[in-house]
């Protein structure tokens, strides 16, 4: 390498040539690493150095090398970050040293550029955007007294330079913009294509450009061109879902609007649309893109709970019914009062228990023996026996029922067989018949002291005789024997009939 | 002023606790009570041989309604209150006046003698 060629002049007529070779490369190259290449080269036709380096200020704005010409690892490594610049500065002049040791740098920084083998450099600033964006130097092995010329040539070169880079960032920009914006789109197509909600997007007029596959499905459409989502609505929803939708259109508004849609199987399902107006990147209204749910479950339920509080609401008041009656008719007797109250609460207590026992199942049934248990209080199993098989009531009936054995029962406790310790009760009960099964309920009591028939008109004989008769469509038979009273119920088999 | 007196009046209620509830009311008002029914056929076979001056209908009975019965009155002049436990909707067309579960006796002698005076 000699060291006379680095101080060789170049003709001046070829200045252009050289400028014009740069340009043309800069023009061409797709790379960053060709900008710096045909920087390097320009630079050592132009300024006669075949040692040079371009710095960039990195992402920490530390004044970095990003493509060198004879340099050491070590020399960049020690002056690395080192510049007469800021990041962002606006206004930066080339600084031309042709002898770095007559300069003011720390001797440290002296020593190691000589033991680099440079006497002589310049450093050039580069533009972007009006803003230094980093520095290209030169290097010299020897004292180099810089002339105008060098000073026009390093400009030009810089300038063009900085022309590239930039144009070479806004490319990588734009592309990673573009990606970012692909990526996007696509992660975007593919939560609409996999959603599980119904998503489209329509033109100006209402018109579906885009459904996605759900949605698709549900409407069954073939080609999307020739299809109008409004014929798939509920002729009565037609009005209002396509008045809305027009508003929204024409007001360029939000709308939250639920209609019923045929589905592609005919069948009708709650959809709740909520759609917002599109605007296209210029801010014109391209149409409208929304989103249907299918609510048909929710409102189902919705409609599942005002009937079952409703009916709730029912039952009570007719609980309230039923005791208001059982009060005018217990308190209206000649009883004293300790007798009608104590008679009201037994009765009350055994609507509760069987409201009890219904709401374990649901009040959809209660079996006629957890009936009949309750209504003999502690007595089951002890003084009364129960039998029978296992017959399911309804709700009215059980509580009809209950209250009709509550009467049986406290009317054997006060005139009847369980007056007496040793008094015993029957309670048997069986199904007969297959085609027309038959029910027959035999209550029997057995004593030692004689009984006293109750009176006709009196609470438990209505319980008994009309009540259980009309809700268990039962003939009823009281005989009053000698022994107690042997009560007994036929009826047609409950339609829930025997559990299993 | 008591508007029930002396008047034929049919109870259809399915529980005979408050049917026999509803008779003590109108008994105790003056007013001769035809059953109480507490299904719908027997409402409609105890109108093919009586003609009652106004009637009570309780709205749910055994699992159906009495707008068969209501529509039998309706056709035949017959004025009627309807009973119900569903907040005063009766869901019956053409009803007249409606009592709702819980009523007192006061106010069920009340609504007949009402429909029996318009």
């Amino acid at each position: 390498m000699g060291r006379e060629r680095s101080v060789e002049r170049v003709a001046s007529p070829d200045i252009a040539g050289h400028l014009f070779a740069l340009t043309d490369r800069l023009f061409r190259t797709t790379a960053v690493e060709d900008v710096y290449g045909a920087a390097f080269d320009a630079i050592g036709s132009l300024l006669g150095a075949d040692r040079a380096s371009i710095l960039r200020f990195d992402q920490h704005k530390v004044m970095s090398f990003v493509s060198w010409r004879g340099l050491s690892d070590e020399y960049r490594t020690a002056v690395n970050g080192h510049t007469p610049w800021v990041a962002g500065q606006r206004e930066a002049e080339p600084i031309f040293v042709p002898d770095i040791r007559e300069t003011d740098e720390p001797d440290w920084l002296k020593q190691r550029i000589v033991a680099e083998g440079i006497v002589g450099l310049a450093f050039i600033p580069l533009f972007a955007k009006g803003e230094v964006i980093g520095k290209f130097m030169t290097y010299f092995p020897t004292r180099r007294e810089f002339t105008n010329q060098d000073r026009d040539c390093a400009v030009a070169i810089a300038r063009q330079l900085g022309f590239a880079i930039e144009r070479h960032d806004a490319e990588i920009e734009r592309e990673t913009a573009e990606a970012k914006l692909r990526e996007s789109e696509e992660r975007f197509r593919n939560m609409a294509e996999d959603a599980p909600i119904m998503i489209w997007i329509s033109d100006e007029t209402g018109h579906c450009l885009h459904i996605n596959p759900l949605l698709r499905d549900f409407w069954g459409v073939e080609d999307i061109a020739t299809f109008d989502w409004s014929t798939t609505l509920h002729p009565e929803d037609l009005a209002l879902v396509g008045a809305k939708m027009q508003d929204a259109v024409q007001r360029r508004s939000v709308v939250n609007v639920k209609g019923r849609y045929r589905r592609a199987d005919g069948v009708y399902r709650v959809l709740e649309t909520v759609a917002r107006p599109n605007f296209g990147r210029d801010g014109a209204f391209v149409g409208m893109i929304g989103v249907n749910v299918d609510i048909t479950e929710r409102e189902d339920a919705d409609r599942h709970k005002r009937l079952l509080i409703n009916e709730l609401n029912h039952r009570v008041k007719n609980t309230l019914a039923v005791v208001q009656a059982m009060a005018r008719q217990t308190f209206k007797t000649d009883a004293p009062r300790n007798v009608q109250i104590e008679a009201f609460e037994g009765r009350l207590s055994a609507l509760a228990q069987t409201h009890n026992l219904l709401a374990a199942e649901s009040w959809q049934a209660a079996s006629l023996e957890d009936v009949a248990r309750r209504s003999v209080n502690g007595d089951a199993d002890l003084r009364v026996t129960l039998s029978g098989p296992s017959v399911e009531l309804e709700p009215r009936q059980a509580v009809t029922t209950a209250m009709a054995l509550h009467e049986m029962y406290t009317n054997a406790v006060k005139h009847g067989s369980l007056r007496d310790p040793a008094g015993t009760v029957k309670l048997e009960w069986r199904v007969t018949g297959e085609r027309d099964p038959v029910l027959t309920l035999r209550w029997s009591e057995t004593g030692p002291l004689p009984v006293h028939p109750p009176s006709r008109r009196g609470f438990g004989t209505v319980m008994i005789k009309q009540a259980l008769g009309t809700e268990l469509d039962a003939d009823i038979d009281l005989d009053f024997a000698e022994t107690g009273l042997v009560c007994t119920v036929t009826a047609p088999l409950p339609q829930l009939g025997v559990r299993r | 002023m008591n508007g029930i007196r002396g008047k034929r009046i049919l109870v259809l209620e399915d529980d005979v606790l408050l049917a026999l509830d509803a008779a003590d009311a109108l008994e105790a008002g003056g007013a001769i009570v035809l059953g109480p029914v507490h299904r719908v056929s027997a409402a409609l076979a105890l109108l093919e041989k009586e003609h009652p001056d106004a009637a009570l209908l309780d709205v749910n009975i055994a699992g159906a309604t009495s707008a068969d019965v209501a529509k039998r009155l309706a056709d035949a002049g017959v004025p009627f209150v309807l009973a119900t436990g569903y907040g005063g909707l009766s869901g019956i067309e053409g009803s007249g006046a409606v009592v709702d579960k819980p009523y007192t006796h006061q106010q069920l002698n009340a609504a007949l003698a009402e429909v029996l005076s318009a």
